[in-house]
């Protein structure tokens, strides 16, 4: 078990040299001493250990940090920026994507890095952004399982297209339908439909909930009634 | 095929002028805010519902507020889900109960709250520059709400450097260009005769400038409309003279 840290803005800017590398010819080697090195970092209080593992899926991810935070009583900031670059840092080797030629594939920094305040990618933190997720759903996460059941490192575009639109993330009858329509009930995978472009789709699915908010107030609305007012093609994607 | 989306209930838009929303901060708690609306002026069954929800990313807080015949605030205002209280948005809802129950009858959206000891203030600030964590970025237009100038915290004096000629000459022609490419290019707004909508107040300001004229009807002709508004609107504050006289003052 590891003590959770708070990387500073030095220990930032070297994990950043270090995802940077990963896009060249010559990555750096994995910069694991800035998460213990105080040059690079500071405690924390209250104490939370983490510790490396696989996580099969977004959810499980989140609700394994939410188990720790709440263990030690600790109520992280969402906007903690050093915070969530050192548990993306910690968690790099456990999550981040590698390519055929066996070298890690980070994609953008702001996967790791959380960039909070920028609404166009606050969401895209391969950490915080399911563990927000799973924060707003908190009373029952499962529903929001079309944006967590995902591997980790592969969000993929089904959660870009929902996670972004904060309407529809924090919203427990569209969620819900939305796990319905994309999520197998079965195996918790996501179901062919979730990576449709056209018709029954996560594109089409966000056209025919903004064109709903227009008219009704979705907040209000049982997930029921939001089921059948959906057109036939998300019932094929039930179906599916 | 992308859906259009049509106005086919008859939501009505709720002036910014008919809501006030008024914030007040202490230190150690989380902030708590209050809300006066006037809705005399719209035609809404008086048992609707009036909702105020307060947003920021995946944080939403839902507070009840009585009917469209009789406002009432709820007894608690707090803002207890937010980390923080920075950069919150609020906005109104109206929603049928008796006729079509859950039907929007009328909204306003993306609304900035002031401080409890600011006086309101109805002339509306097109670009405030807000502090913000932008890593080695130096500024940045957002466009959460409406839109707003982010500009590096962690500079030593932030203000002192918004202030600055060199910094008005060099960012405020971009900040332009990007705010009139994401209305008509993006968007694909060109309305100039809403002034609830801040795309509207934009394309307005923009075409009083002396020099860029009308926006054109041809979406063709948009990107060299931008090219002459922000070099019309150059000319008009004299960037590039202001530029060179702050160059030569601080050599």
């Amino acid at each position: 078990m590891t003590e959770l840290r708070r990387l500073n803005d030095g220990g930032i800017g070297v994990f950043q040299q270090f995802l940077d590398s990963c896009t060249t010819e010559t990555p750096n080697a994995y910069p694991a001493t800035i998460l213990s090195d105080p040059a690079w970092s500071e405690r924390l209080e209250p104490v939370v250990t983490l510790e490396n593992r696989e996580f099969p899926s977004r959810i499980q991810l989140a609700q394994y940090l939410h188990e720790q935070f709440e263990a030690a009583n600790f109520r992280p900031s969402l906007t903690d920026r050093g915070l969530w670059s050192w548990i993306g840092c910690f968690l790099f080797p456990d999550i981040c994507p590698v390519g055929r030629n066996g070298r890690p594939e980070p994609g953008a920094n702001a996967r790791w890095i959380p960039e909070s305040t920028n609404w166009r990618r606050y969401y895209r933190h391969l950490i915080a952004g399911p563990y927000r997720i799973f924060l707003a759903h908190r009373d029952d996460p499962m529903r929001a399982l079309a944006v967590l059941c995902q591997r980790p490192g592969r969000p993929g575009d089904l959660v870009e297209q929902l996670a972004s639109r904060q309407e529809i993330v924090t919203n427990p009858s569209i969620m819900s339908v939305a796990t319905e329509c994309f999520v197998d009930s079965a195996t918790g995978r996501p179901r062919a439909s979730a990576s449709r472009k056209g018709a029954g789709g996560p594109r089409r699915l966000v056209a025919v909930l903004e064109q709903f908010d227009l008219a009704w107030d979705l907040s209000t609305l049982p997930t029921g009634a939001l089921r059948t007012m959906l057109p036939r093609e998300f019932g094929i994607a039930l179906a599916s | 095929m992308p859906i259009r989306k049509f106005n086919y209930t008859a939501r009505q838009r709720i002036r910014r002028s008919d809501v006030d929303i008024r914030i007040r901060r202490s230190p150690g708690s989380p902030a708590e805010f209050d809300a006066s609306l006037d809705l005399r002026a719209y035609a809404l069954s008086p048992d609707a519902k009036v909702f105020v929800e307060a947003y920021r990313q995946t944080t939403v807080m839902r507070f009840p507020w009585g009917s469209a015949s009789v406002l009432l605030s709820p007894e608690s205002r707090v803002l207890s889900d937010f980390d923080g209280d920075v950069r919150i948005l609020f906005r109104a809802k109206v929603t049928d109960v008796s006729g079509r129950p859950g039907v929007l009858l009328a909204v306003a959206d993306r609304l900035h709250a002031r401080e409890t000891e600011e006086q309101p203030d109805r002339r509306i600030p097109l670009l405030p520059p807000e502090p913000d964590d932008l890593g080695e970025e130096l500024w940045r237009v957002d466009f959460e709400g409406e839109p707003a100038l982010l500009v590096n915290r962690d500079v030593p004096d932030w203000k002192a450097m918004v202030r600055a000629e060199s910094f008005r000459a060099l960012v405020y022609p971009a900040a332009l260009r990007t705010i009139l490419t994401r209305i008509l290019l993006r968007e694909g707004y060109a309305a100039t005769d809403d002034f609830d909508d801040w795309r509207s107040r934009w394309l307005q300001f923009a075409v009083r400038i002396p020099g860029a004229g009308g926006v054109p009807n041809a979406k063709e002709q948009y990107e060299d409309w931008i090219e002459s508004a922000v070099a019309a609107f150059a000319r008009r504050f004299g960037m590039r003279t202001r530029h060179v006289a702050a160059m030569v003052l601080t050599p």
